[in-house]
């Protein structure tokens, strides 16, 4: 140990091998834990109990349904279903309602569409409101999203009562009540500053031919199933796939490449945790190549070592080292700065990513507590490592021999 | 009881496709409490026996008793344990750790017979008062006279309280008054009743010792005690064959050297 206090510069360069493997390991890795979270953290919004039923074009989605995006393949048919399953309370749907712009007094501006919802639709649960209230289904009322409310307002958001124009592509002028104007958000529900919510009834009118009873009925691109019990989510989901996937209307209108997806919350974030993961895993394969190489740095430089103490060696085994003694005092040496190099790595790794995760993403760094563990236990494990050859080397110096050097 | 007590110690290195013999069966008994010189040119194979007995080297033929404890049945853990408890070295560059102070120096033998912290320091600061160097516990050794040095040696070599003390031309390096200094201490540990074994080429600081043992060309050829008195001349199988006085030997020695061969 005094021997590394000897010669200071070379034992740092000999750590830097280990703390530069450790530190850009464990920078990437605080970086990628932090992104994750702030990621995965959104999904928190939507109620746990939720199953989302959506359509996908064969890519998949790493993020919030967009119900616009894919097929109109779930009828009124499939929904009346889901909603008599056992376990499920209610099934909300949406779809989109095209127009061509909106009016407020003198001013009318383009806009493409309107979101018919579910007056239980997550997005305009009561705490996510600015001002005013969800609208009655069946009546003539609109909630706005924040941008859309202060864009139509000039400025000032549009105030509750007030009443605005929904033109028709066909330039039909449809008159609305404004019943609330939601908050700014954030996270997944932030494209709802942009629209305008009317309730299903009496605005969504598309309509296809369900396939099982022939007739005309209600279409929509998304659904999302409520669980009466947030323990029951994993079953009930299990039960509505096996029926979206068999027995349902959309299976028998699926196109192309298109497939069915039913999901939870847990579901989404667990994809993207996968996603995450394996990054990790890729970044930990580089790790070992750069810890491969420090080990090789410190072992070369306990070689040199022991060949510069060989006479202190055989002073020691002269004086009642055991074999043991030499080999442990080698061993405890490199250990020593696998620990070192580890906990300056982990310190300089920390200290990057959190800025790197300040200055990129702006969101609150999230440390990689298990990294950390893993970390100390690679430094020492490569230190030893390292420290073995020449350990070995130091117990097999012949004490005659080393005692005549001069 | 015999300290020391050799049968047949023989060394024999290997240079290449050549055998070079150092020691031939050597028998060397040295009682209890005795100090003994042995004494030699250089590369006479005194530096080897003292090894050898020191178990720092293994013999190529025989064996070495200490304390009447036979070891050529010893492991390489084996013997470095019984030159721990057994045996104290001193060589002629003392070999101090360079990085360690004296006291840190005398206390590193006790570290490795697992002696703990405190009692290590304790022993150490009493065998530092007892070679004179209490005011230089602290220092280091190239902050140290040759003397003091050798001195630092000696009590790391009495750390353990070995029964035997082997010291290889432990005045070498020295000046004749520091020598005979570091002699009078050595003089003072065999009034003690320690053995010692020293190995030495001068002829007065052999005479500290109470007998001496000429080696010559690997072989023991006579035994004196400090008058100078030959009590002993030791015929080996070889030197039977030729001159057998210790003058004829170093007659011997010298043709070789002149490469005549006799």
């Amino acid at each position: 140990m005094r021997s590394l206090w000897t010669h200071k510069t070379r034992s740092l360069l000999t750590i830097l091998g280990v703390v530069i493997g450790i530190g850009s390991v464990l920078a990437v890795v605080t970086l990628g834990a932090s992104f994750e979270e702030s990621v995965v953290s959104q999904f928190d919004a939507f109620d746990q109990r939720s199953v989302f039923v959506m359509a996908n074009d064969g890519s998949t989605p790493h993020g919030p349904p967009d119900p616009g995006q894919f097929g109109l393949i779930f009828t009124e048919i499939d929904r009346q279903a889901l909603a008599a399953m056992s376990g499920v309370e209610r099934v909300l749907a949406e779809g989109k309602v095209p127009v061509a712009g909106l009016a407020y007094g003198e001013m009318e501006s383009p806009y493409k569409e309107l979101s018919a919802v579910d007056l239980a639709a997550q997005v305009l649960a009561a705490e996510r409101f600015a001002s005013g209230g969800v609208f009655m289904s069946g009546e003539e009322e609109a909630v706005l999203g924040a941008t859309v409310a202060e864009r139509l307002g000039g400025g000032t958001a549009v105030e509750i009562g007030s009443e605005i124009g929904l033109r028709y592509p066909d330039g039909t002028l449809r008159t609305v009540t404004v019943t609330g104007v939601l908050a700014d958000q954030e996270g997944v529900f932030e494209e709802a500053d942009g629209q305008v919510y009317v309730p299903l009834e009496p605005f969504y009118t598309t309509m296809r031919k369900s396939p099982s009873t022939a007739e005309e009925v209600r279409v929509y691109s998304a659904l999302t199933v409520l669980v009466g019990d947030p323990r029951d989510v994993v079953q009930v989901r299990d039960r509505i796939e096996a029926h979206m996937q068999d027995e349902s209307d959309a299976s028998r209108l699926l196109v192309g490449s298109t497939e069915i997806l039913v999901m939870t919350p847990g579901d989404i974030t667990d994809q993207i945790s996968a996603a995450f993961a394996q990054i990790t895993t890729f970044i930990g394969a580089i790790a070992v190549v750069s810890l491969l190489v420090g080990a090789i740095g410190i072992a070369n430089i306990m070689l040199v070592s022991v060949a510069e103490r060989t006479r202190e060696i055989g002073v020691m085994k002269a004086i009642g080292a055991l074999d043991r003694d030499v080999r442990s005092l080698f061993l405890f040496e490199a250990v020593l700065v696998g620990l070192l190099g580890s906990l300056l790595g982990i310190g300089l790794g920390l200290g990057g990513g959190a800025m790197l995760v300040r200055f990129l993403f702006e969101t609150t760094v999230t440390l990689p507590w298990d990294w950390l563990v893993v970390s100390v236990g690679v430094g020492v494990f490569v230190g030893g490592l390292a420290g073995y050859l020449p350990a070995r080397r130091a117990t097999k110096i012949d004490p005659v021999l080393a005692l005549a050097r001069e | 009881m015999l300290a020391v007590q050799t049968r047949r110690l023989g060394k024999t290195f290997r240079t290449g496709d050549l055998d070079v013999p150092v020691l031939h069966e050597v028998d060397l008994a040295v009682p209890r409490g005795a100090f003994v010189s042995l004494m030699g040119p250089s590369g006479s194979g005194k530096s080897t026996l003292l090894h050898l007995v020191g178990l720092l080297d293994t013999p190529t033929v025989g064996g070495v008793r200490l304390m009447g404890r036979d070891t050529r049945r010893l492991d390489a853990d084996g013997r470095a344990r019984a030159r721990r408890d057994l045996v104290g070295f001193v060589f002629q560059s003392f070999h101090l750790v360079p990085s360690a102070s004296a006291l840190e120096n005398v206390m590193l033998p006790m570290a490795f017979a697992g002696v703990s912290r405190h009692k290590r320091k304790k022993r150490a600061e009493a065998l530092l008062e007892e070679v004179g160097l209490t005011d230089r516990v602290k220092h280091k050794p190239n902050e140290l006279s040759g003397g003091q040095k050798q001195r630092v040696a000696i009590a790391r070599a009495l750390a353990l309280d070995p029964p035997i003390i082997l010291a290889d031309e432990p005045t070498g390096n020295l000046d004749s008054k520091t020598s005979r200094e570091v002699m009078t201490l050595f003089s003072r540990l065999h009034g003690e009743g320690r053995t010692i074994v020293q190995v030495t080429h001068d002829e007065e600081m052999a005479r500290y010792g109470d007998r001496i043992i000429d080696i010559r060309d690997g072989r023991i050829v006579q035994e004196r005690d400090r008058t100078g008195l030959v009590r002993r001349v030791r015929p080996t199988a070889e030197a039977t064959d030729g001159p057998t006085t210790a003058l004829g030997q170093v007659a011997d020695v010298r043709l070789k050297r002149e490469g005549v061969r006799p």
